[in-house]
């Protein structure tokens, strides 16, 4: 029963679908064999690999890359190590519990460039909440941003902080759905309460902590322009950088749009892979056939 | 046990509320007390002054419809196309289904933060530079693969005797989608649409790169730009304005704190 008229139910998405998303993927691949500037972007003139080239030789890039990576890894790390913690306390609480959900969740509504501008605020030496508060305590002496070394933990920090509820949310829950009646087996059968936890909650909630991985790798890796962007613009020096605030710069500050494309089809490849992954663990890949 | 997690939980909650209520009690200080310490004393007399400049300075009436009117249309535009492309794909049956499908899922993780030099190139190209259109679209094509999927996956769980009695009645495809399809599916939508909601009021790069005219930025670009332009000077009605665009969202956040929590495990893949 193939209809033609079955294909107007999928037109209008797939239209915008392709206009705005994968287009831009085929214009970025396009481009990078281009010299071209964001001020005359149809004036293209062909260069062959050399923006591959030059991404091979530029340390501040690969720089940017590691930061990004680390940033990443380690906001996962903690964040889930952090949210699982305190998911398992607050659901132990009877009463009261979605309180302390909406309490750790608050960051996650703000928009992640208002969490750069207010860290950034936290942290000036002048007015700042944070300074003001190390500054009693004598540590941290040049300020957390001012300082190279102390900086890029500071962003990771922010983020951290902004995204903690989502994970929280989620593992609380998942922790709902394990049936009580598991553990009560355990405690008659003699568990202690941490060989409970290591047994049974732990083992059911890996389908959960490998979604997340993945959602929140993704989504604190590449938000964290709007981050970056606004707290600190990559400084000091370029211990800030991450590798979407360097091809943006690359792109709107030295013009070379040709080679802030390479730099992007380089990063779409990358992503593909998180998409892979995050297609192959969820559901999706049953209704994908 | 019990009185561990009631005191630390309370005391590291503070770590996520405190900024918040730093950044309000900043705004009503004059400018010396800023500088002074950071605890709330050193109000000026009238109260609101420093928002009544923040609000004019950040031109913040238009720039708060402008939020709005993105993210309505945006959020109906995603649910709509969404809804009619999950709909086919799950209940009805036309050729190269699959690579349809997987072409849509590819463009999962796509960020707008990763994108958005070629996109200059297309909104150049459909002439949609420096309008609110320009930053509606984009985000619509960036939410599709995970609107399609995630309502393909519960279209597909709809049993298909409702659907067949349906049509025994005398339904059409399109009616049965709107009037049984939809209404069952209701968790799921509301979920999605408050997910992609999140990400919508918070975008940044796709206004920067798109918008030039004053008159037609939206909250986050418009923080940015009046923060660059009045940086270290005007500190109290930089904090206002900075009050002045967090707000909102937090109100909205606590009135369906239950429905939020929903939307996130809902992309997740945790039902109920």
């Amino acid at each position: 029963m193939a209809s033609k008229k079955n294909y107007l139910y999928i037109l209008p998405a797939l239209i915008i679908y392709l206009i705005f998303l994968i287009a831009p993927i085929f214009f970025a691949i396009f481009a990078s064999f281009f010299n071209w500037s964001p001020l005359t972007p149809f004036k293209l003139e062909y260069i062959g690999l050399r923006n591959f080239n030059r991404m091979m030789s530029d340390w501040i890039f690969w720089h940017s890359l590691k930061n990004t990576v680390i940033l990443s890894v380690l906001t996962v790390i903690f964040e889930l190590l952090i949210g699982l913690l305190l998911a398992v306390g607050i659901s132990k609480i009877k009463r009261g519990s979605y309180i302390y959900l909406a309490l750790y969740a608050i960051p996650l509504v703000i928009p992640v460039s208002f969490v750069g501008i207010l860290w950034a605020w936290m942290c000036n030496p002048h007015i700042g909440m944070l300074d003001w508060l190390f500054d009693r305590l004598g540590i941290f002496k040049q300020g957390l941003l001012g300082d190279p070394q102390l900086a890029f933990p500071t962003v990771v920090a922010s983020n951290i902080w902004r995204w903690i509820g989502f994970s929280l949310i989620i593992y609380f829950a998942a922790l709902q759905q394990i049936p009580e009646e598991l553990y009560e087996a355990a405690r008659i059968d003699g568990a202690k309460s941490w060989d409970t936890f290591r047994h049974i909650t732990l083992p059911l909630l890996k389908p959960t902590t490998i979604i997340l991985i993945i959602l929140v790798a993704s989504g604190a890796a590449f938000m964290s322009f709007d981050l970056v962007f606004n707290m600190t613009d990559g400084g000091p020096g370029y211990s800030t950088y991450i590798a979407p605030l360097y091809i943006y710069k690359q792109c709107f500050y030295y013009g070379s749009a040709g080679y802030a494309s390479a730099l992007s089809a380089f990063m779409f490849i990358i992503l593909l892979v998180f998409t892979v992954a995050y297609l192959k663990i969820t559901k999706f890949s049953r209704i994908l056939g | 046990m019990r009185k561990i997690e009631k005191i630390v939980l309370p005391l590291f909650s503070m770590i996520f509320v405190i900024p918040l209520l730093w950044i309000f009690w900043t705004s009503f200080k004059t400018y010396a007390g800023i500088f002074t310490d950071p605890w709330p004393h050193n109000f000026i007399s009238p109260f609101h002054r420093n928002f009544v400049q923040a609000f004019e300075m950040m031109n913040y009436s238009r720039v708060l419809f402008n939020s709005v009117f993105v993210l309505v249309v945006t959020i109906a535009l995603f649910l709509l196309f969404s809804i009619l492309a999950a709909y086919a794909f799950a209940k009805l049956e036309f050729k190269g289904k699959f690579p349809l499908l997987i072409l849509i899922a590819a463009g999962m993780f796509m960020p707008s933060q990763v994108i958005f030099i070629p996109l200059i190139l297309v909104l150049r190209s459909v002439g949609l530079q420096n309008t609110l259109l320009g930053v509606i679209l984009p985000q619509v094509a960036n939410g599709i693969p995970l609107g399609v999927l995630v309502l393909t996956a519960y279209f597909i769980g709809i049993h298909p005797e409702i659907i067949d009695a349906a049509k025994i009645d005398g339904c059409k495809d399109f009616q049965v989608l709107w009037k049984i399809a939809v209404p069952l599916s209701m968790p799921a939508i509301v979920a999605i649409a408050i997910f992609k909601g999140l990400l919508v009021w918070s975008e940044f790069a796709i206004p920067l790169i798109t918008l030039q005219d004053t008159q037609k930025f939206t909250l986050p670009l418009a923080m940015q730009v009046f923060r660059s332009k009045y940086g270290g000077i005007m500190w109290p009605q930089q904090f206002a304005g900075l009050t002045l665009s967090i707000l909102p969202q937090i109100f909205v956040f606590f009135i369906f704190f239950k429905k939020v929590a929903t939307g996130i495990r809902f992309t997740a893949g945790i039902k109920g």
